[in-house]
């Protein structure tokens, strides 16, 4: 016989993740998840992000790896509380570990939570936590190809940040490619050239994580 | 993507259905995946074997139905399908679009007895 049955698989996480998302607008605290391969500068970005807005907003970071504590020891500088998430080998983090990751926050006193997802393009973007939005980097360094690979990621996205613009000369990125891509993918996503360590084009994008600040969830 | 974690998801969801129907052999799953989540079918196939051996499943097989990225625009309204990652509106050339099909992770039925 054949049974009808219509459930979706991975539910649990979606359902977890909607119970975080409506936990953070109760608080009236907006979440972004940081996405991109391992090495494109996502630690960077957000050290240059929190020094940028240590009197302008109140920021907790949810910090996810594989193991070592070694970014969150590096994000810990700036004053920020801080909850260090490692999955022992898991290659994304789930709404199940944001939710007690929230727990440890006193989000009353917070304007925004900074994660950053393990370094991984594929799973992250599969797995909602519950955020306001998913801020994709992406660096010259990888290929200009990520955005027609992983067209799910940089749909999503919210925001786009291409690192290490000043390492372009030495690859064979193709920027005009990788713009058509993302255009193709996602024609209005704000798309931010910065070098994170050369303090380069970061103003943009600083700017506009500032303004998200006021924004009402 | 996550080949074994859906695979490993989909077997509680079978054991629940089992008990549920007092089925004692699993013959077939039908499970829908929307083309937007990049599952990779033999990844699937591989997980899906692993998982079921030793359980009512084990000389069970499982029938995958891919379902294409669907949008609709909501600017005209038209409902177009994507292949080729182009995100646009055919009609309109309207960028604020809804994604009306293509993140499915579905067991659309199981057959036993």
């Amino acid at each position: 016989m054949e049974i009808k049955v219509m459930k979706r698989v991975l539910d649990r996480n979606q359902d977890k993740a909607e119970q975080v998302r409506k936990l953070l607008k109760e608080q009236r605290v907006k979440m972004y998840n940081f996405i991109s391969s391992p090495g494109a500068g996502k630690t960077t970005l957000l050290e240059k992000t929190c020094e940028y807005l240590k009197d302008k907003a109140n920021i907790g970071i949810i910090e996810g790896d594989v193991s070592t504590d070694r970014d969150a020891q590096r994000l810990k500088m700036y004053g920020n509380p801080i909850v260090l998430i490692n999955t022992d080998g898991g290659c994304h983090l789930d709404s199940n570990s944001i939710e007690k990751a929230l727990s440890e926050f006193s989000l009353a006193d917070l304007d925004m939570i900074f994660v950053e997802n393990v370094g991984n393009l594929v799973c992250p973007s599969h797995f909602d936590l519950g955020e306001t939005s998913k801020i994709a980097v992406v660096s010259t360094s990888e290929g200009d190809d990520k955005p027609i690979k992983y067209p799910m990621l940089f749909r999503d996205a919210e925001a786009v940040v291409l690192n290490k613009m000043d390492l372009m000369e030495h690859t064979n990125f193709n920027y005009n490619l990788f713009k058509k891509d993302l255009r193709s993918v996602n024609p209005e996503v704000p798309l931010f050239r910065v070098s994170c360590t050369k303090d380069e084009g970061l103003g943009p994008w600083l700017e506009w994580i500032e303004g998200k600040v006021k924004v009402e969830l | 993507m996550h080949e074994t974690a859906i695979v490993q998801d989909m077997f509680r969801i079978i054991d629940q259905v089992a008990e549920e129907n007092q089925l004692k052999r699993i013959d077939r799953v039908n499970f829908v995946i929307g083309k937007m989540m990049q599952v990779v079918p033999d990844l699937f196939y591989f997980a899906f074997d692993a998982a079921k051996e030793g359980t009512i499943a084990e000389n069970s097989e499982v029938k995958l139905e891919f379902l294409p990225i669907k949008m609709k625009c909501k600017s005209c309204g038209k409902e177009f399908l994507i292949d080729n990652n182009v995100f646009y509106c055919p009609a309109c050339q309207n960028t604020d679009l809804d994604l009306i099909q293509g993140k499915e992770l579905l067991i659309k039925s199981i057959e036993g007895e």
